[in-house]
């Protein structure tokens, strides 16, 4: 039990509803791990954040590690900035001045008010993570039904699941009125991240966006989403830059072909015109834009080329986390071998930024840092490929799902990556 | 620390340490929130104290002789010569009759998140 190892204060400040409008406790909590909680049909988002939450407080409180926050650690191991040091720096605590920093801090009072009252806070969420449902054009391979409902049709045509997710939350407009007005009851309220499917194209985005500037209130609140490319859309950025700041991701595994095999329904050169465009408008309203990958063991091979764009741009690079599911599209289902010249790669473009200050960069977002900041990314990737156990014994089952996918889809990997072919034919391909 | 409680229960300080260069002659007056000292000086202050360096130049050789505050830390946590452009006036090198000053307002770690750019800085509601 270590309290500075395991603390985190997301839970007095943030909270999330899920696609099926069930709240959660964190953004960054591992699925497996995440327990079904009440929904708003049953339990207002406020009391539930105050009553509800209670027991991860107290579990925080008492030093003692959450299973959901196992991706934080993992990130904390490799030297990746963890959701866990975000959240703690929004309250002023870096991990090497823990103690006097939180102790000086305005929310040991609510700390200590959850201490003496069994966890629950009378704090309301600052900071909210609203899923809109699995409305999304693209069918990325590592994706998920509950994320891309056109992989959810595939899936479902192909036979892996017998039936598609319900709708979302807010395609209720009871429960989206609902939840507006607990929003515009809350004069605190920060930041807001929006996750889909592809947020843009989800009506409910733009019905929040717009009911938040009705009631004069973007200019206290920001707003963060990620975009897969696909689309860009000149109302929609008329809308947002009426907002405090936009945080925007774009969601790109690598400059190569290999984008279109991983990131389906995309073309790699229409996803470069559409990324120039995004990257204008983030321009011209001083928004904040980092690149969103998730590297997988289709596009790690390639995953340098980001860095190579993001470089000399001074964009920051940043994967949520380090794959957990889908298990067998992990980087470490690569051997060692096969690690090694991504490893090589990455290290010589790691090389071509100087170092100003060694200082970890948790605030990923101060483009003064961002050299810094995509150095130690690539670190971090260097020390996850390095020291990561070897999971090649999940390739089996990486090659049955690609088999099972490249029959609809009628294409192939090997002709995006023909270097694998000699690995993926000894497991079945 | 295990947990919370402990956390409660441990009493913590700031240990702000400064270092001064005299560069020829010169008559002056130093002090750490009114704790006067010579050359160089290591205080402890509670966390939540105001921090003000100042220092006041009687007498000196215009141009040819005054001050520099060489290092000037707070619980190992540069803040001269490093952020010198917060002095008044702005400058670690001190040459000119009067006060000049360095003021940190409490608390010293949110005062240091905002110079150092960490961004948001939530507050309770």
């Amino acid at each position: 039990m270590s309290f500075e190892k395991n603390f985190c204060p997301s839970p007095w400040y943030h909270m999330r509803i899920n696609n099926a409008g069930h709240y959660e406790y964190c953004r960054w909590a591992i699925k497996s791990e995440r327990r079904v909680e009440a929904s708003i049909r049953e339990v207002e988002p406020i009391v539930w954040f105050q009553k509800h939450m209670s027991g991860v407080r107290q579990a925080m409180l008492n030093g003692t590690t959450v299973p959901g926050c196992s991706d934080c650690i993992k990130m904390e191991q490799h030297g990746k900035v963890s959701g866990r040091q975000r959240q703690l720096l929004k309250i002023g605590v870096r991990k090497e001045s823990f103690v006097p920093a939180l102790q000086s801090s305005s929310w040991m009072s609510p700390l200590s008010y959850s201490q003496d009252n069994n966890g629950d806070t009378d704090q309301i969420p600052q900071d909210w993570q609203i899923d809109l449902g699995n409305y999304c054009n693209s069918a990325c391979l590592f994706c998920n039904p509950h994320s891309s409902s056109r992989l959810a049709t595939e899936w479902k045509r192909i036979g892996i699941i017998n039936s598609v997710p319900k709708s979302a939350w807010c395609e209720d407009p009871g429960l989206l009125e609902s939840f507006l007005s607990m929003l515009k009851s809350s004069p605190t309220i920060r930041y807001l991240h929006f996750i889909g499917g592809e947020t843009v194209i989800t009506p409910a985005f733009v019905k929040i966006l717009q009911a938040l500037v009705d009631a004069d209130l973007q200019h206290e609140i920001s707003i963060g989403f990620t975009v897969n490319l696909t689309i860009w859309d000149a109302d929609l950025i008329n809308l947002l830059s009426k907002f405090k700041l936009v945080q925007l991701g774009v969601s790109i595994e690598c400059f190569h072909p290999v984008n279109d095999y991983a990131r389906y329904g995309s073309n790699i050169t229409s996803v470069r015109q559409v990324l120039d465009a995004w990257l204008e408008s983030a321009e011209q309203y001083n928004w904040l834009v980092q690149i969103r990958p998730t590297p997988t063991i289709l596009t790690i091979l390639h995953y340098p080329t980001i860095y190579e764009f993001a470089i000399p741009r001074n964009i920051t690079v940043e994967s949520c986390n380090f794959l957990n599911d889908p298990t067998y599209m992990r980087p470490t289902v690569l051997p060692m071998e096969y690690r090694q010249p991504i490893i090589d790669k990455l290290t010589a473009v790691a090389a071509t930024i100087p170092v100003i200050d060694d200082t970890q960069v948790i605030n990923t977002r101060n483009q003064y840092l961002n050299a810094s900041q995509l150095r130690q990314d690539i670190t971090s990737y260097v020390d996850y490929l390095k020291n990561s156990p070897d999971e090649s014994y999940r390739l089996p089952e990486l090659v049955a799902y690609l088999k099972k996918m490249e029959a609809s889809r009628k294409n192939s990997v090997l002709d995006y990556l023909p270097e694998y072919e000699k690995l993926l034919r000894t497991a079945g391909y | 620390m295990k947990n919370f409680l402990e956390l409660l229960d441990t009493k913590s300080d700031m240990k702000v340490s400064v270092k001064l260069q005299i560069h020829g002659y010169v008559e002056y007056r130093a002090s750490i929130n009114g704790i006067q000292f010579a050359d160089a000086t290591e205080v402890r202050l509670d966390l939540n104290s105001d921090i003000n360096l100042v220092i006041h130049l009687d007498k000196f050789n215009k141009g040819s002789s005054g001050i520099e505050v060489t290092e000037f830390f707070i619980n190992s946590l540069e803040v001269l010569p490093k952020y010198l452009h917060l002095a008044r006036p702005s400058t670690n090198y001190i040459d000119e009759y009067g006060q000049w000053r360095f003021a940190i307002p409490a608390p010293f770690y949110s005062w240091y998140h905002e110079i150092t750019g960490q961004g948001w800085l939530l507050k309770p509601t």
